[in-house]
């Protein structure tokens, strides 16, 4: 992929985020910058603690930067009010955590199907695209269950499933396999991989696991809330 | 969780002590008035002759006698004027009848109080209780018009009696004998004379010495006091009742709340080794802990809600039946034992499920929020069936047994029985809902719907508590109207003539002769109604003997019920020698049917009279007998009359200017059109259930706080949930909507579950509660307007209670929220 060629579907420059802790502050980022393309599926390795999360919350609008700026598909995002920055969430952003995040008092195919409904989609047309999408990630028998009547495998393949049926242009995830056994996570992500690469979506991946990163386009390195490296092949990555 | 429990105390604590106080009050007064007296001999009209006082003690030697005049005297004071009870006595032989005099303020050494309650021999000289002095601004030795017997005289407060231990003298006044019958223009009469006798053959011997008195007993006079008000009393503890069951749902409910939300700690705890019985017992210490502060809160909250309802106790008391004053609260530690079993035993019934819960289950379903709600499901079928089964009981009660105090058992089964259906029914309706809420989904689809129903182990409760709530006030609202169309109709049917004329202070002082004559003479008098009412001894009941005269087309104005014969043919019986109609209440007292007899004491001794009719009577003191005037000759020698009713032609304005002209040179008489007699008495009504309102509105109270607790219980549990939605594009507007949509819907279901128990409990009080409380047959009619505020009460109720939660969630910052995660 020639990136130069290309702008950046996601640009982040000096990103800067504290978060008040005991009588002062805590600094998270200090100055983050990195641009990711349409298309491309950027892992993020880094620490615990090392502002990797909350670098995906201020790129979703959950939360705002003190200073610095994210541009999503050239829409600044800091310049949206908090309205049109969910409103903008909803319809290009997919957001899978690492705790599932499903809601407990909905069925695992209403739970996918929320997001298309948010979006306004027809009744009929959401039931039966969630149906498809749980099918999809193998759980075509399973959309009656409830969140906890599901195994940890089995949730994250419907956070997966609810973060992808809208076909949103940017996909962030935050140790989606990071709950999930070795062979399982390897499952898991081969089927995200695939839903990504059929509809081109840009994809933000939060990880530990070096088999995880190693199926992500480029690796980007986070160190005590900096970028250290944002252009490392995978096998430089796994040397670090 | 410790402003739940206070409120569901204050309110339960504050309508028992009121009701307490105002009982209390009255056991006094009567006590002070009857004292040690067994029994009490009485007259007719104008009471006995003071001569068989004199013969009593000599000719018979019965020593243990004492003479009593009573009577009301009206006093202007500072806020206006004041009705008091006189009551006139001789103070030697007093003693031995009553204490009273032992409390003179100014007394020093014993002995004292003999000495000083001979001041009373002075003419003119009264003695008040020190509080009554107090608020009508007099001190010992001052002077005081007071307004008796249609006159207005001079007294002398000669001393004040401390009425610390003796409440009934805050509305009293005592004074001797004599000065009482020159007050009252009673001169050589007496009210009644007391006895103290266990010695049977003593009585008949005064029986039958003095032929023209009767001789009661006096526990059953008090008695019959008793039963005036205690049908009231009995009414507002139902009220109290329904509070507690409200009280004790929302402490359910709170405590519930607080042991479930934290389940998932539970949870932990058991997995990192803590063991059952510890956990559970943790539990209850901590509930029963938050339930002793609450308590104490309560109490103290429940004290000063009680002093405002106990004015309006107090005040329907003054208006309905005699002149109560009580000032104090009266707090027994029965009260405050009751309300703390009742407070503790609804905590622990609400934490004992859950912590036997949270303590037998394997840790790994404490964190599992299906597991719960899978079992809540499972109950409900259960809670249906015994649901069922109460209401059956219930109304199996109603039919088997003529009981008041069963007939509020069954009403409670039923309430109860019938709130065991409202979770299951809020379940069908959520699920319901939520199957429609897809055709017309907003944004969140079913979402608002499903997490409802998922969410039954925290919000049935609360919406029992406010249908129950909301049903009380239904039901309530349904027999108030159904009583206020009743009295409507019988003012209407009873208020015959124009004008009323009567002595202003009492009906039983007798009309002057002048003035009789004077509306005799009187041309534009189309129809006169001539009454005579005065107390009798009925079927040893005390009840109000109304003689009646109607003369030219002066319609009869009363409303026989009971269809045996026809309503002429009642009228022609009554119209025979020795026949009366009596009231629905004194009927259903002395469980009497017309066709049947009825002994009355008389001036000529006790005479049975066949009862030719019933009628509908709403009055709420003693039961009332009414003859034709030439019967009530026949037997008492009385010739006065309590009151005149006139029709006038055609009711012109000249001729009603004309009629008041007339009255005006007595000025102790009262004339009062029957417009302005049915909007007083409306008034009084109206006033009567101003209680029942504030119980109501207190009721609802309680319920809008157990919604409140509820939402901010599930919005705090729900934090992360609402964060997830947050993060998938829910804007705070819509968050705040889904709130208010689901509160709403909890509202509206809650409102419309009221409505079928409140009809059903509108017609258990019409039909029986009210029927064996006052013995009144009331029309029953459930107005649109009761049904449609009752669900706007329910509805608007829980819109307000989830402002602040609403408010609460719009603010909140999801990324905080799912890092706690």
């Amino acid at each position: 992929m020639n990136q130069t060629s290309l702008a950046p579907y996601l640009n982040i420059h000096g990103l800067e985020k504290s978060y008040p802790a005991g009588s002062g502050y805590q600094t998270v980022l200090r100055g983050v910058s990195l641009q990711v393309y349409r298309g491309e599926r950027l892992a993020l390795l880094g620490q615990s603690g090392s502002g990797k999360s909350t670098l995906l919350n201020l790129i979703a609008g959950i939360d705002t930067p003190d200073s610095g700026g994210i541009t999503v598909d050239g829409v600044s995002i800091g310049l949206l009010t908090e309205k049109d920055r969910t409103l903008f969430r909803r319809r290009h952003i997919g957001f899978i955590y690492q705790s599932f995040n499903l809601i407990q008092t909905l069925t695992a195919l209403e739970n996918v199907q929320l997001p298309l409904q948010l979006n306004g989609a027809d009744r009929r047309q959401a039931a039966e695209q969630s149906a498809r999408m749980l099918d999809r990630v193998g759980l075509g028998a399973r959309g009656d269950a409830f969140a906890d009547q599901l195994s940890g495998g089995e949730q994250q393949r419907v956070a997966i499933a609810r973060a992808m049926v809208h076909r949103p242009a940017l996909v962030l995830a935050d140790e989606h396999t990071g709950n999930l056994d070795a062979e399982t996570g390897a499952s898991m992500m081969g089927l995200f991989n695939e839903i990504a690469e059929e509809t081109s979506q840009t994809v933000v991946m939060v990880t530990h696991s070096s088999a995880v990163a190693a199926t992500a386009n480029r690796v980007a390195l986070i160190t005590d809330g900096r970028i250290a490296e944002s252009d490392l092949n995978v096998s430089d990555a796994l040397a670090w | 969780m410790f402003v739940g429990l206070t409120l569901g105390v204050a309110v339960v604590f504050s309508v028992d002590i009121a009701n307490q106080s105002a009982k209390r009050a009255f056991a006094l007064s009567l006590d002070s008035i009857t004292g040690r007296t067994t029994h009490q001999i009485v007259g007719g009209v104008s009471g006995i002759d003071e001569g068989i006082y004199t013969q009593l003690r000599t000719r018979l030697g019965v020593r243990q006698s004492a003479p009593v005049v009573e009577g009301t005297l009206t006093v202007q004071g500072p806020d206006g004027s004041e009705s008091l009870q006189l009551l006139g006595i001789d103070i030697f032989s007093e003693p031995m009848f009553r204490s009273q005099l032992s409390s003179l303020q100014d007394v020093g050494e014993p002995g004292d109080a003999t000495r000083e309650s001979l001041a009373l021999l002075e003419f003119g000289a009264v003695f008040t209780g020190n509080s009554t002095a107090a608020r009508l601004g007099l001190s010992i030795g001052d002077t005081v018009k007071v307004k008796a017997g249609g006159a207005t005289r001079a007294v002398k407060l000669a001393n004040v009696i401390d009425t610390t231990h003796q409440a009934a003298f805050d509305s009293m006044v005592m004074t001797d004998i004599a000065t009482a019958q020159w007050l009252l223009d009673m001169s050589g009469r007496l009210s009644r004379i007391d006895l103290i006798t266990d010695n049977p053959a003593q009585l008949e011997e005064i029986k039958n010495t003095f032929s023209e008195v009767s001789i009661a007993d006096a526990s059953r006079r008090n008695n019959a006091l008793v039963q005036m008000t205690g049908a009231f009393h009995t009414n507002l503890l139902a009220m109290s009742l329904l509070a507690l069951l409200v009280g004790a749902f929302l402490i359910y409910n709170t405590v519930t709340l607080s042991v479930l939300q934290r389940r998932m700690l539970f949870g932990q705890l058991r997995v990192a080794g803590v063991d059952r019985q510890a956990l559970a017992s943790a539990i209850v210490i901590e509930v029963l802990a938050f339930t002793l502060l609450g308590l104490v809160a309560g109490l103290l909250a429940g004290y000063a809600l009680g002093g405002v309802l106990l004015n309006l106790v107090t005040r329907t008391i003054n208006d309905l039946y005699f002149t109560l004053e009580v000032r104090q609260l009266n707090v027994s530690v029965f009260n405050v034992l009751k309300i703390t079993v009742m407070a503790v035993l609804a905590a622990l019934v609400a934490v004992a499920v859950p912590a036997m819960e949270a303590a037998n289950s394997p840790p790994v379903t404490l964190t599992q929020r299906s597991a719960l709600e899978s079992k809540t499901g499972r109950l409900l079928p259960w809670l249906a069936t015994g649901g069922c089964a109460l209401g059956v009981l219930g109304f199996l009660m109603l039919w088997l047994s003529a009981s008041l105090l069963m007939a509020f058992c069954a009403l409670f089964m039923i309430v109860i029985g019938y709130s065991l259906l409202i979770p299951g029914s809020l379940y069908w309706a959520a699920r319901l809902t939520g199957k429609m809420s897809f055709s017309g989904a907003g944004v969140t689809g079913n979402y608002p719907m499903r997490s409802l129903s998922a969410s039954l182990s925290r919000v049935a409760v609360a919406v029992t508590a406010l249908a129950v709530a909301v049903s009380a006030t239904a039901g309530v609202g349904i027999m108030i109207g159904s009583f206020r169309a009743s009295v409507a109709d019988w003012l209407d049917q009873t208020l015959q003539a124009d004008f009323y004329v009567r002595d202003s202070e009492s009906l039983d002082n007798a009309l002057p002769q002048e003035f009789v004559d004077a509306v005799d003479s009187l041309a534009i008098v189309t129809g006169k109604r001539l009454s005579r009412m005065f107390d009798v001894d009925a079927g040893g009941t005390p009840a109000r003997l109304l003689a009646l005269e109607l003369t030219g087309d002066m319609n009869r104005g009363l409303s026989l019920i009971g269809h045996h014969t026809s309503v002429d043919e009642q009228w022609t019986q009554w119209s025979a020698p020795d026949s009366l109609f009596i009231s629905e209440p004194l009927a259903w007292q002395l469980a009497l049917n017309a066709g049947e007899k009825l002994s009355i004491t008389t001036e000529n001794g006790v005479r049975d009279f066949h009862i030719a009719g019933v009628f509908t009577d709403y009055g709420a003191g003693r039961g009332l007998i009414i003859m034709p005037m030439a019967t009530m000759h026949l037997h008492w020698q009385d010739r006065g009359l309590s009151s005149i009713g006139v029709s006038l032609n055609a009711g012109s304005v000249d001729d009603a200017d004309r009629f008041r002209r007339l009255v005006k040179p007595w000025p102790q008489l009262l004339v009062r059109s029957d417009g302005d007699i049915r909007e007083l008495s409306m008034r009084i009504f109206d006033q009567t259930f101003a209680i029942t309102h504030i119980l109501r509105l207190l009721t609802a109270g309680v319920a809008f706080v157990g919604i409140l607790s509820a939402l901010l219980a599930l919005t705090l549990e729900r934090r992360h949930e609402f964060a997830v939605l947050r993060a998938l594009g829910l804007t705070p507007n819509e968050m705040r909507r889904v709130l208010l949509s689901q509160t709403a819907w909890m509202g509206l279901i809650a409102g419309l579950l009221a409505l079928p128990l409140g009809i059903l409990m509108s017609g258990i009080l019409v039909a029986v509660i009210n029927r064996r409380s006052f013995g009144w047959t009331m029309q029953y009619s459930v107005s649109t307007g009761v049904l449609w505020e009752s669900v706007a009460l329910a509805f608007i109720a829980a819109l307000l209670a989830a402002i602040y939660p609403a408010w609460r969630i719009g603010r909140m910052l999801p990324t905080q929220a799912l890092r706690q995660r």
